[in-house]
C-alpha cells in the first residue's frame, strides 16, 4: 500500500477499518490523523457506513419449515413385519423336527437301519438300530428262532403315526434298548383313530366268532374242502 | 446428505440470518418470507447434494439467486433510482434523526451487487473468499466493490449530515 497522504486517505480509512492494515500501517495512519485533525470527522463517516443490524425475532414461517424427526409409521411397519415372518420360520424350523419323526422298523432284514428322515439338518437325530438289532438277536430266543413274523411297521407321514402291520410278539419296548430317543407323544389324527379303532373292532368280532366255532366244534377241527382239487 | 435433524438445525440457525438480509435487499417483509422459504424448500429438495458443513454457504447463494430473481420480476413495476445524487434524505421534525433508516434509504440507492457485498461482509461477517464463492467473484472484485459501496454510503452519510446541519 502506497504512503498515507491526503489522495489516498479513503482508501486507508477503508483498509483501517476493515482490519486489513499491520501494526506499522495503523500507527502511520494515526499519526496521519494527529497530523491532520480535520480528517478525523471524514473517519467518523467511514465509520456509520457499516451496516449494523440485529437479529430478528422468530420468524413466522418457521414452524411451517421445521420437518418432522419422528420416524414415520409407514417405515417401521415394513421391518416390523419383516422380524415377524423370520421369528415366525425360525420357530417353526426349531420345533418342527421333534414332530416329524419317521420311524421305520423292519425287523425281519437286519441290514436296515432306523432313520430319521428330517435328520439331515441335525444329525443327533439319527438312530442306527444295528445295535438294536443284535441285542434283539441276543435276547429274544423267539424272535431267533421263529420264521420270519410279519413286523409292526411304523410310518409317520404328515406328522402323525399309523400303523400299518399286524402288532408283533416282540415289543418295541423290549427289544430296542435306546428306545428313550424315541418321541414319546404320538399325535393320531382322528381318521387313524378311526382306523385303528375300527380294526380293533374288527379283531374283536373275529375273535369272538372264532370262540363261538370253537364252543360249536367242542374242540373237533372241521373238514374243509380244499379249493384246489388237484392239490390231494 | 442432510438428515432431518440436520435440516431442521440450519431453520433453527439461518433462518433470521436469511431473512435479515433479503429483507435488507428488498425491503418487503412478504417478499423476503417467500425467498427464505423458497431458500429451505430448495434445500430440502437438494438435499442429498448439499454438504452439511456448508449448508449457510449454500442457503446464501439460493436467497442471492432467488432475491434477484424476484427483483428482476419485479424490475418494471418497482424501478431503484438509479442515482446517488438524488438523495433527499426524508427529515419529518417531529421525530428524530435515525441512522439506521439513513443507511437503509442509502443502500437502497446502491447497486445491487455493492449492496449485496456490504451486506453480507457486515451482517453475516463473511471474508472476501466466502463473499467470492457465494457471488462468483474474486477476491479482488469484491474489495473493490465493497470500497465503492462503502464509500458512497459514506458520501450519503456527509451529504445528509451537512444538510442537516444547514437546516
Amino acid at each position: 500500500m502506497k504512503k498515507i497522504n491526503r489522495d489516498n486517505f479513503n482508501e486507508w480509512c477503508f483498509e483501517f477499518l476493515e482490519g486489513n492494515c499491520t501494526e506499522n500501517q495503523k500507527k502511520d495512519f494515526l499519526s496521519f490523523l494527529e497530523t491532520y485533525p480535520e480528517y478525523t470527522r471524514e473517519l467518523e463517516y467511514w465509520e456509520k457506513s457499516f451496516v449494523r443490524e440485529p437479529l430478528p425475532p422468530v420468524l413466522s414461517i418457521e414452524k411451517q419449515l421445521l420437518k418432522n424427526d419422528r420416524v414415520h409409521f409407514r417405515y417401521w411397519l415394513f421391518p416390523a413385519m419383516l422380524l415377524l415372518f423370520l421369528a415366525g420360520v425360525w420357530m417353526l424350523i426349531k420345533w418342527q423336527p421333534q414332530e416329524k419323526i419317521t420311524l421305520s422298523v423292519l425287523s425281519a432284514s437286519p441290514e436296515k437301519k432306523l432313520e430319521n428322515t428330517n435328520s439331515g439338518t441335525n444329525p443327533k437325530d439319527k438312530i442306527t438300530v444295528s445295535a438294536l438289532q443284535k441285542s434283539r438277536a441276543s435276547n429274544s430266543d423267539s424272535v431267533k428262532n421263529t420264521v420270519q413274523m410279519p413286523e409292526p411297521v411304523y410310518s409317520n407321514a404328515d406328522s402323525s403315526l399309523t400303523l400299518t402291520a399286524a402288532p408283533s410278539p416282540v415289543s418295541l419296548q423290549d427289544s430296542v434298548p435306546n428306545a428313550e430317543a424315541l418321541p414319546e407323544k404320538i399325535v393320531l389324527s382322528n381318521k387313524q383313530l378311526r382306523k385303528i379303532k375300527k380294526r380293533e373292532f374288527r379283531l374283536k368280532q373275529k375273535s369272538i366268532r372264532e370262540k363261538r366255532a370253537q364252543k360249536f366244534m367242542k374242540g373237533n377241527t372241521p373238514y374243509v374242502v380244499p379249493v384246489n382239487p388237484n392239490a390231494f | 446428505m442432510i438428515t432431518v435433524r440436520e435440516y431442521n438445525i440450519a431453520v433453527k440457525e439461518f433462518s433470521r440470518n436469511i431473512f435479515r438480509y433479503v429483507f435488507k435487499c428488498l425491503r418487503d417483509k412478504e417478499a423476503s418470507e417467500d425467498v427464505v422459504q423458497n431458500c429451505y424448500l430448495k434445500l430440502w429438495e437438494h438435499r442429498e447434494n448439499v454438504h452439511p458443513g456448508k449448508i449457510k454457504h449454500w442457503l446464501f447463494v439460493t436467497a442471492h439467486n432467488t432475491m434477484l430473481n424476484y427483483v428482476r420480476k419485479n424490475s418494471k413495476s418497482s424501478a431503484l433510482p438509479p442515482d446517488l445524487h438524488r438523495i433527499e434524505p426524508y427529515i419529518d421534525s417531529t421525530s428524530q434523526f435515525e441512522l439506521k433508516e439513513l443507511i437503509d434509504q442509502a443502500l437502497d440507492l446502491l447497486p445491487q451487487i455493492q449492496k449485496t457485498i456490504v451486506l453480507l461482509r457486515d451482517l453475516e461477517g463473511y471474508d472476501y473468499k466466502e463473499i467470492g464463492e457465494i457471488l462468483e467473484l474474486s477476491e479482488s472484485q469484491v474489495k473493490v466493490y465493497l470500497f465503492r459501496g462503502r464509500q458512497k454510503l459514506k458520501t450519503a452519510l456527509k451529504e445528509f449530515q451537512n444538510y442537516y446541519e444547514k437546516n
